[in-house]
């Protein structure tokens, strides 16, 4: 059933939901009506949010909001779950490489308390706990390890230090401090090699010092024994081999997802269905072989709209380039209700966007992609990616959203403001983005707005 | 052609009226913002209308800029406050660089380029240090008038030193200041100094010259001397600098009174 | 040239063998630091500041945490001094971690060779390490009899210009009175020492020094390598053995260096300080608490000064609460 694109609320998706279940939807066993998740789960935020109103869509959020529940099922099918902390993306590769071994992203709970509207009052327990509003939102994560409401206690918790943010290292430090053992594993800050220095390519165009590759390849295969221990089996090349190949399958989806909807002429998809979409590539939702069906039909749905011309926005919207994650989903819809669309995003984890090199052994493989990691390396070289991304889709605006407490925020935003301004003199504003964000839309919105003020401007001759 | 420019800042609503064809201000009005904002907005802007002897069907077109645009129902359109104070800046010194704006709630550094159009601008987030919230807790702990706490600043021998990053701990700070007996014009130049190394944080680079301070709080002595000391450049206050804003949104909606009649049949 | 250290898990020695001269950064830090955008280490900033006044030095960095990577990329990009970046392991448990350590002390004297030193033999790094080990044991000594702000001056004295004081008769030394307390956290600048005395005159007495450059920072004696042996493993293995600190995944060594000084010294109270916006010492405020179960106040550390009054006034709760 096809239909022009929208952006619905809640309530209006509960019709729409009534239409397409009249027309014959399909849905997989975590389908339902999306306003089931406020009462199930009291994600209240779901009411202020606005949704794109594809099947393709509902499926990706029902999918995303049925985490938890994925979570226990697995649990008492009897699956080992393991919590990969930090590491973005490859621990994960790893771990749905053995059988009945689970992966999933405790650090996602930093959107617990922005889906529920803080009545979960997690932030308010993390504060109790030591970790104030002085820490990034991640904090929420440490409460809802401690009273087991959200998702259940992991068999193994992995978690990766070194080159991370300090707010999240302390925060996974104290959890451990509150009697949850953590594996860590070390993760150099990555530079470029030195004169003379064997050197080894990294996928995203970057260069690496082979040492530090040998160095992150030791730690992920002593990963790998733990991983084989909990799952009672060895994680053998062949295992990870076949693991990199089905993770490189979503990767290639969502490079088919990303250039369809960034590259198109309008918006066949919104920002916050992107963001969530492009949230998969590090998590999977812990369901890595759904992962792929998931994105296969928002692509479809993507290429149907950009073929028949039917956008979510007017086509005259500025496009925009989005730097980092945000901590209330409602910020990616006031980019449109501004009149602008994304047409780019660095969301903190571009390094698992690209695939991981099959030819390669596979230990060697996942150590280079993780050092791609944008985080581990300094913030001129995250900088450069985005100039290209902006040369490549036409940007003319860039967001920074600055996520509250983050050690690396108030760091990163200056060389990525002058690289661009450098090569490409775009406007730029940075905002930050509160878990709660309502209080501040009308200054967020004077931001965005002025920002894409300044961009139409330049459309002017 | 006669435009309107309404700024509705969180203290005070600013009203500009705008004579295209002689290229001249023809009327300003000025009154503290409230709870009533479209009222309020409604009541200064007709006062305005009636002190400059304009009747309300010659305005062809009004926009509203500042936090409280969205309320301003006669307006014809809104444009941001940043796009508004490039506008109002470029038309009053054209060969301007940088702008600084410090609001009653929050600050701004703009960059412009040739043709004064927006290059970059930065924004305070929620903290109100940087900003004319500061100035006011101030008056309020020495018991002053906001308005003669620059003429106070003047006779500070050694300004003292606020070292805290938030409005609330600064408070405090103030607070230990008096108790230790430090001289009030001291902790008035403090504050001062405070205020411009906050908008010199938040501007992050260098400001390029020429520098110009727009705003409320550049009508304070001794804030532009702060500014210029933290920046370490000129920095030059623009004529009447509150209503900035409001002029450049009166001359915005010029040009969108003459698209407008350019482009209907 | 000078080499500014802004960590003392970087062994000066090998600043000093390729023919440098080691400097700490904590004394030389500007009084004043520049604007300091929300967010941003305190400390990290004025180092920044360090880089910049300092155009003829080099400094080495550490990514001990995110803060000070991220000032190292700044100082590269805005100053015009020689930055190093030390890659500081956050782990200890595993082989890799280790080599990590070991290969960037090596490259850490390649860099300090770019910068005119020569590359020192083996007899001369083993000489510059039992002459520095001779000057730590002085130091240690020196630390233990005297009060904590005098010790606080010989640490900055040793660390900035490599001086030991010699100890007069401990009899010279009046014994503070007071309510023993630990002092516990990242850097405290000389121009936070007031510090020591404002915690005297609230009737307070540190006891412990835990901060950077506090004893925290001394590594015990390191045995000296047979001739036979290369030095610079032995150097590095035992900085990266001895290192201690809240970086540390897990930080459970600090931990266990922390509980039985607190023990033997009857501490009564922990003051932890921590530079504003650094998230590693202050995430470790809870955790100390329900370690050893002491009172513990937190400081929050400008670089200009203490908080003044406000924090007079908190030391005086607290020490009255100790009471």
């Amino acid at each position: 059933m096809t239909h022009s694109p929208l952006q619905l609320t809640l309530t209006e998706w509960d019709q729409r939901y009534a239409e397409l279940a009249r027309a014959g939807l399909r849905e997989p066993w975590y389908g339902g009506p999306l306003a089931r998740h406020v009462e199930r789960e009291n994600n209240e935020r779901l009411r202020r949010l606005r949704f794109d109103s594809s099947a393709a869509a509902l499926r990706l959020w029902n999918f995303l909001l049925t985490e938890n529940e994925r979570l226990r099922t697995a649990r008492a099918q009897g699956d080992r779950l393991v919590g990969t902390m930090k590491d973005l993306g490859t621990v994960p590769v790893m771990a749905c490489a053995l059988p009945k071994v689970r992966p999933f992203y405790p650090d996602g709970a930093w959107w617990t308390p922005c889906l529920m509207e803080c009545s979960d009052r997690l932030l308010v327990q993390a504060d109790a706990l030591g970790t104030d509003p002085s820490f990034c939102p991640v904090r929420a994560m440490l409460p809802a390890f401690l009273n087991d409401e959200h998702f259940p206690r992991p068999d193994l918790l992995i978690c990766s230090t070194g080159a991370v943010c300090d707010d999240f290292s302390a925060i996974a430090q104290r959890l451990e401090r509150l009697g949850h053992p953590i594996l860590w594993w070390e993760m150099p800050r990555r530079r470029a090699p030195d004169p003379g220095e064997p050197a080894c390519d990294l996928p995203g165009g970057l260069i690496g010092p082979a040492g530090q590759v040998e160095c992150v390849r030791e730690e992920l295969q002593r990963v790998g024994v733990e991983l084989g221990k909990l799952a009672g089996c060895d994680l053998t090349h062949e295992r990870i081999r076949a693991g990199i190949r089905s993770a490189n399958q979503i990767r290639r989806q969502l490079q088919t997802l990303r250039q369809t909807v960034y590259a198109a002429p309008g918006a066949p998809l919104p920002a916050l269905e992107m963001l969530i979409a492009e949230m998969l590539a590090v998590h999977f939702c812990s369901d890595r072989g759904e992962c792929l069906p998931v994105l296969a039909e928002l692509a479809t749905e993507a290429t149907r709209r950009v073929a028949t011309r039917q956008f979510v926005i007017p086509d005259d919207a500025v496009r925009v380039f989005w730097v980092n994650p945000v901590a209330d989903l409602r910020a990616m819809n006031l980019l449109e209700a501004c009149g602008g669309r994304l047409c780019g995003s660095d969301f903190m984890f571009t390094h698992a966007l690209d695939l991981i090199p099959e030819d390669l052994p596979p230990f060697e493989a996942l150590a280079r992609t993780a050092l791609a990691d944008p985080m581990v390396g300094p913030a001129q070289d995250r900088a450069r990616r985005i100039v290209d991304d902006c040369r490549r889709f036409k940007i003319e605006a860039v967001v920074i959203a600055r996520i509250p407490g983050a050690s690396h925020c108030p760091w990163e935003g200056n060389p990525i403001r002058e690289r661009i301004a450098d090569k490409l003199a775009l406007p730029i504003v940075e905002i930050e983005i509160p878990p709660v964000c309502d209080a501040l839309l009308p200054t967020l919105r004077t931001r965005i707005e002025a920002v894409l003020e300044i961009a139409r401007a330049r459309r002017e001759p | 052609m006669i435009c309107a420019g309404i700024d509705a800042g969180s203290r005070a609503i600013k009203v500009v009226l705008f004579d295209h064809a002689r290229s001249m201000v023809i009327g300003r009005g000025l009154a503290d913002q409230g709870v009533a904002q479209p009222r309020l907005a409604e009541e200064i802007f007709a006062a305005t209308l009636s002190k400059a002897g304009i009747d309300r069907h010659q305005v062809r077109s009004v926009v509203a800029t500042g936090y409280g645009r969205n309320r301003v129902a006669f307006a014809t359109t809104t444009i941001t406050e940043i796009t508004c104070h490039a506008r109002g800046v470029f038309h009053l010194a054209p060969d301007t660089r940088s702008i600084v704006e410090i609001g009653g709630q929050d600050s701004k550094v703009i960059r412009l380029e040739n043709g004064g159009r927006v290059r970059d601008f930065a924004m305070n987030d929620r903290c109100a240090a940087g900003t004319g919230r500061f100035l006011e807790i101030l008056a309020a702990r020495l018991d002053a008038d906001w308005s003669k706490l620059g003429d106070l600043s003047q006779q500070s021998r050694q300004p003292a030193l606020i070292s805290s990053t938030c409005v609330v701990f600064a408070e405090t700070e103030i607070i230990g200041l008096l108790a230790e007996g430090v001289p009030a014009a001291d902790i008035a130049a403090g504050v001062q100094n405070s205020i411009a190394t906050r908008v010199m944080a938040m501007a992050g680079r260098p400001l390029t010259a020429p520098v110009l301070f727009t705003g409320g709080v550049a009508l304070q002595p001794g804030m532009v001397r702060a500014l210029a000391t933290t920046l370490d450049c000129p920095v030059q206050v623009a004529p009447e600098p509150q209503f900035t804003g409001a002029l450049g949104a009166a001359l915005l909606a010029a040009r969108i009174a003459a698209t407008a009649s350019t482009s209907s049949p | 040239m000078e080499v500014f250290l802004t960590s003392p898990w970087v062994p000066a020695e090998i600043i000093r063998a390729h023919g440098h001269r080691p400097r700490s950064a904590w004394p030389a830090t500007p009084n004043r630091a520049s604007a300091v955008p929300e967010g941003v280490c305190s400390f990290a900033q004025s180092l920044l500041s360090l880089a910049e006044s300092h155009p003829d030095a080099a400094l080495v960095f550490t990514t001990a945490c995110d803060q000070m990577r991220r000032a190292a990329d700044a100082a590269l990009a805005r100053s015009r001094s020689r930055i190093f970046l030390f890659n500081l392991p956050a782990t200890w448990q595993s082989p890799a971690a280790r080599n990590l350590y070991r290969a960037e002390c090596a490259r850490l004297g390649r860099f300090l060779t770019t910068l005119g030193g020569p590359h020192p033999k083996a007899e001369d790094l083993l000489s510059v390490m039992i002459d520095q080990e001779n000057r730590r044991a002085a130091l240690r000594q020196f630390i233990q009899r005297h009060p904590a702000r005098l010790a606080a001056e010989a640490l900055a004295g040793f660390y900035s210009e490599g001086i030991v004081p010699t100890a007069p008769p401990t009899d010279a030394i009046p014994v503070p009175r007071g309510i023993p307390v630990a002092l516990i956290g990242g850097p405290l600048l000389p121009s936070q020492w007031s510090l020591f005395d404002d915690l005297e005159s609230t009737g307070g007495r540190v006891v412990l020094n835990a901060t950077e450059p506090g004893e925290r920072c001394l590594p015990p004696p390191c045995p000296i390598p047979s001739p036979e042996q290369p030095p610079l493993p032995a150097l590095a293995d035992h900085y990266f053995d001895h290192a201690v600190d809240a970086f540390h995944r897990p930080n459970t060594r600090f931990y266990d260096w922390l509980g039985p000084r607190l023990h033997e010294r009857q501490v009564r109270g922990l003051v932890l300080w921590v530079h504003v916006g650094c998230d590693l010492w202050r995430a470790e405020a809870a955790s100390l608490r329900d370690a050893f179960h002491l009172p513990l106040l937190t400081l929050d550390a400008h670089v200009e000064s203490t908080g003044g009054l406000r924090d007079t006034n908190r030391l005086a709760a607290f020490i009255e609460s100790l009471q």
